[in-house]
């Protein structure tokens, strides 16, 4: 699982591996139930506080994205679970409001924002999971 | 974190210290729990290695006390400093002495070195036994430092400014070394450190010193969710920047004025608003830009009284 | 500041202006002193004989002048330059300055020799003359202008090994320093003599400037061992040596390898000098010529009590024990763990200080050290002394001294073996005697107590020199003299109550310890009396006088206060 963190860019680094572990599931280069580093030995390969990689993944186990084994270990879960995806619903749509204000001030129309949106998700491959 | 109590590793109270006439530490109070990698940043010249200083025993508590895992470092060196684990800014270590001298030297101190890990990280660092300490460059002279100030495992670990003047691969052992520490359980560490990204990466309590007061002593999201830098926007220009309770450090010209601000963010904004400005935006700030509006924000006083 | 030479000058002068300042008001005081006495009123009683007060000023003199050409000969080099190494002493940070190197180097140069000289006029004229010595102006003055302008020389100097300077240094500053000596007795004229003093100065500038051009240019050879020597004398790892069996074990490695070849290197170079004296018989025939002369009578008793060869071993173990005092003055050193002071204070260092060790136990190993330092030391000696005396027979001839026909065989062993540890064990007290000065870790005080022990040795040659022709006021200080002992050692033992109460209540030592040292301390008193009653003639001091002299003798407050110094400095 590869995460690289930028300390410059102002975003807290608890958030930044939340969201590239995100992305990795997104992009499917996690697949359900793969299992994630524990959090001393991420903590040493990323040179952070392991309290920052604790709270990472909390805030990926509330969203959802990841689920904590009793025994131990750290899993992707299922992408379809119901408890998150409220919770998915609201990251999706902070996202989305950002991409329409700014594609609004480079005036791109709604049409040749969708098409711009469906090319990328060929490009990426295919989707894990239904939908 | 523990839920109850934490150990204090590292306890000082209403310490101050006068170098002659020049004060260098004001009445300053620490608390280390355990556990906790401990990051101490502020200008050059502010009391950092003073105050290092005085929990390792090499200054006098002039006022106030320092106590050291419950001991003061002065009245018994040998019960507290067995027990910590020192790499300085100078690191002077003596330049006569071969690499497993040294080793051969150093164990003889303390009952908890472990032969396997000074070996271990020996190889680790590619030290070579045979050569001489002042043959060694400045970084693997800095890793010999760290190889025996982590063989024995101490409780607690005191940095001083170690990454000062070294390359990025001898600072990335430091930090390794430091996260290590920290993952075994009860293990302290505290490190002054001017490299500010590396104190957010890996501390998770940060004071500040400046002109030898304590700043801000908080857990490093805590210090990062009080400080906000807002952009407000004016109906009309203004020459200069509001009065702002909480702003640290103004710049920007006519109808919006950027600050850099402390406090919870309900507050920041009744009071943006109250003195007639429109927050356009807020950001989190790191730790180096908090840094520089508070050392950049408190009034240069006379440092003789 | 307009030129370059100004410029430099100032630099060259301003660390030293306090020390300047200091000796130019102690020649002030002098001289004003000499201004108001009556002439000739401090000249010698007795023609001859009596040379105890210009040998005072004199020795104050030789004291200024070693103080300035100390300053002046490190004053274009920082104050903690290591004799022993190689490289140039010269500050490396001025090779970057925008001048020639002929200027670079003449300037501390001239400096240096012009306050030499001046000095010595200034103490000569002011201060000797009107006392009613009648030295000489002009040679001393260019000697000590070619002495200093030689050393300054000499440790800009790039050597290409590390101890190579300090054996080229003695020898050229001794043969300078007694050429002119030499030649004077042998007749040549003074003005001569000053000439050709004189051309020593331009030739150690010579030798300044190519050394100064070289380490400038950075082409001084470093020599190493080949590799074959190197490989021969292998490296053993030393973890494969066994572990120190405790911290006090390491510290005195420590120690030893940090301080502890300093006596026996120093004495070794000596015995050899005093060996080569021996065995050639040049030592013998100097006391020859000096008994003969008629010379200080002391001489000739001596030779008549001990034989020739008695003298010459006297002297060299009086060496010994003076190399002895003048080591101990830096073994408690704990400033350098190196070559380089840290951060160039004057405190402990760092890497001492961290040691979890209390200050108790770092100061053991010190004096564990110097036992071993000792024992070296001495070895070295009695295998110098055996090999000038024994295969040479004259140990035949001083057997024939007249002191060891008067006992037996028996007891001129017991007594050699018992002078030989007494002496060891002196040696060992000048050693440690001043480990609290170093251990304090402040310049001042170090400056204050080696000026005020001068000063008190000054006072006392006064002292005798105003009794000397009052015999009836030194008989009445000597019937004094056991009740001035008597509250002397009362004092001795109320401060070492005092400190020891100290040292327990700040926990630097525990209690059984200090009854340790303390009982170690009355025993060793006992020692030293029954000693002291077994050799001493029939009719000499009492018992009682034996203790008070002992008990006043041995250094007990010195140890005491060690601790606290160290405590003092390492948490400051």
């Amino acid at each position: 699982m590869h995460i690289h963190l930028s300390p410059n860019d102002g975003v807290p680094i608890y958030l930044q591996i939340v969201q590239q572990v995100k992305y990795l599931v997104a992009s499917g280069r996690l697949t359900p139930n793969d299992e994630l580093p524990p959090i001393r030995a991420l903590a040493e390969r990323l040179l952070v506080n392991p309290n920052t990689v604790g709270r990472a993944y909390r805030e990926l186990e509330a969203a959802g994205v990841v689920v904590t084994r009793r025994g131990g270990g750290t899993h992707v879960s299922d992408a379809a679970s119901p408890l998150a995806r409220g919770e998915r619903l609201d990251v999706l749509t902070k996202r989305i409001d950002a991409l329409l204000a700014e594609s609004r001030q480079m005036n791109f129309s709604i049409d040749e924002v969708l098409d711009l949106i469906r090319r990328r998700d060929r490009a990426m491959g295919s989707r894990p999971g239904k939908e | 974190m523990n839920g109850d109590a934490a150990e204090k590793i590292i306890e000082i109270v209403g310490l101050t210290r006068r170098f002659g006439a020049k004060r260098a530490l004001r009445d300053v109070s620490l608390t280390v729990p355990r556990g906790s990698v401990f990051g101490l940043v502020g200008p050059n010249g502010s009391g950092k290695t003073t105050l290092i200083k005085h929990v390792l025993g090499l200054l006098r508590a002039q006022t106030g006390s320092v106590r050291v895992f419950g001991r003061d470092p002065v009245r018994d060196p040998a019960g507290v400093l067995v027990r910590v684990g020192c790499l300085t800014e100078e690191n002077d270590l003596p330049g006569w002495m071969r690499v497993d001298e040294l080793i051969r030297y150093m164990r003889a101190f303390y009952p908890a070195w472990s032969d396997a890990y000074a070996e271990e990280l020996r190889q680790a660092f590619a030290l070579d036994p045979a050569a001489k300490v002042r043959t060694l460059s400045k970084g693997q002279r800095a890793r010999a430092g760290l190889l025996v100030a982590l063989a024995y495992r101490p409780d607690l670990l005191v940095l001083d400014e170690p990454s000062s003047g070294l390359d990025p691969l001898v600072r990335r052992d430091i930090l390794a070394a430091i996260i290590r520490t920290i993952t075994e359980d009860g293990r302290t560490v505290l490190f002054s450190s001017h490299l500010l990204e590396e104190v957010e990466r890996v501390a998770d309590h940060v004071a500040m010193i400046h002109q030898g007061r304590i700043v801000f002593d908080a857990p490093l999201d805590e210090i990062r969710a009080t400080h906000r830098r807002l952009t407000l926007q004016f109906a009309e220009a203004r020459p200069r920047p509001p009065e702002l309770a909480g702003a640290l450090a103004w710049e920007g010209a006519g109808r919006e004025w950027t600050a850099v601000c402390a406090g919870q963010s309900g507050g920041l904004r009744a009071a943006a608003e109250a003195v007639g400005g429109r927050i356009v935006e807020e950001q989190d700030l790191r730790l180096d830009e908090i840094f520089l509006a508070r050392a950049g924000a408190v009034p240069v006083a006379s440092t003789k009284e | 500041m307009r030129s370059p030479v100004l410029a430099l000058a100032w630099q060259v002068w301003r660390p030293y202006r306090r020390g300047l300042a200091v000796c130019a008001a102690v020649w002030l005081v002098l001289a004003a002193l000499g201004l108001f006495m009556p002439r000739g009123a401090w000249a010698p009683a007795a023609p001859e004989g009596n040379l105890i007060i210009p040998a005072a000023i004199v020795v104050s003199a030789l004291f200024a002048a070693a103080f300035i050409l100390m300053l002046f000969a490190f004053s274009a080099v920082p104050i903690d330059a290591q004799l022993d190494a190689g490289d140039t002493g010269f500050p490396t940070r001025m090779f970057t300055l925008p001048v020639s190197t002929a200027v670079l180097t003449a300037v501390p140069m001239v400096q240096g020799a012009a306050v030499a000289a001046l000095g010595w006029v200034a103490w000569a004229g002011a201060v000797l003359r009107p006392v009613g010595m009648d030295v000489d102006l002009m040679w001393p003055a260019v000697l000590t202008a070619a002495l200093v302008a030689w050393l300054q020389a000499l440790v800009w100097w790039p050597f290409p090994l590390r101890f190579l300077r300090v054996i080229v240094v003695a020898p050229v500053l001794a043969v300078i320093a007694m050429a002119p000596a030499f030649a004077l007795a042998l007749g040549a004229p003074s003005v001569a003599v000053t000439a050709g003093l004189a051309a020593l100065l331009p030739a150690a500038y010579g030798v300044a400037l190519v050394g100064v051009a070289r380490a400038r240019r950075g082409d001084a050879p470093t020599w190493t061992w080949p590799s074959w020597l190197a490989s021969a004398l292998a490296w053993r790892p030393s973890t494969r040596r066994a572990p120190f069996a405790s911290p006090l074990q390491a510290q005195t490695w420590f120690e030893w390898r940090m301080r502890g070849l300093s006596f026996p290197v120093t004495v070794g170079l000596v015995a050899v000098v005093w060996l080569l004296i021996a065995l050639t018989g040049v030592g013998e025939q100097v006391i020859g010529i000096v008994a003969a002369g008629g010379d200080a009578a002391g001489v000739s008793a001596a030779v008549a009590a001990m034989t020739a060869p008695g003298v010459l071993l006297v002297q060299f173990l009086g060496i010994v024990l003076f190399l002895a005092g003048v080591v101990g003055a830096d073994l408690g050193g704990v400033r350098l763990v190196d070559q380089k002071p840290s951060g160039g204070t004057f405190g402990c260092h760092p890497f001492l200080a961290l040691r979890p060790l209390t200050d108790g136990e770092l100061i053991l190993a010190k004096l564990r050290m110097a036992v071993r330092s000792t024992l070296t030391g001495w070895s070295i000696v009695l295998i110098v002394v055996f090999l000038a005396l024994g295969p040479t027979g004259k140990w035949r001839e001083l057997a024939g001294m007249p002191l060891l026909q008067t006992h037996s065989a028996l007891e001129v062993c017991a007594g050699l073996s018992a002078g030989l540890a007494g002496l060891v064990f002196l040696t060992w007290l000048l050693l440690v005697g001043n480990l609290w000065l170093g251990m304090t870790g402040r310049r001042w005080l170090v400056r204050a107590f080696g000026a005020f022990a001068f000063g008190v040795c000054m006072a006392l040659v006064l002292l005798a020199h105003w009794l000397s022709p009052h015999p009836e006021t030194v008989a009445a200080l000597m019937a004094a003299l056991p009740y001035v002992a008597v509250v002397a050692v009362l004092l001795k033992l109320l401060l070492a109550a005092w400190l020891a109460r100290i040292l327990l209540r700040r926990g630097l030592i525990g209690p059984r310890a200090l009854g340790i040292s303390a009982a170690a301390w009355g025993v060793v008193v006992a020692g030293v009396v029954a000693l002291g009653g077994q050799l001493a003639p029939v009719g000499g001091p009492s018992l009682w006088r034996l203790v008070l002299g002992a008990a006043l003798v041995l250094p007990l407050n010195r140890f005491a206060a060690a601790p606290l110094a160290l405590e003092w400095n390492r948490h400051r």
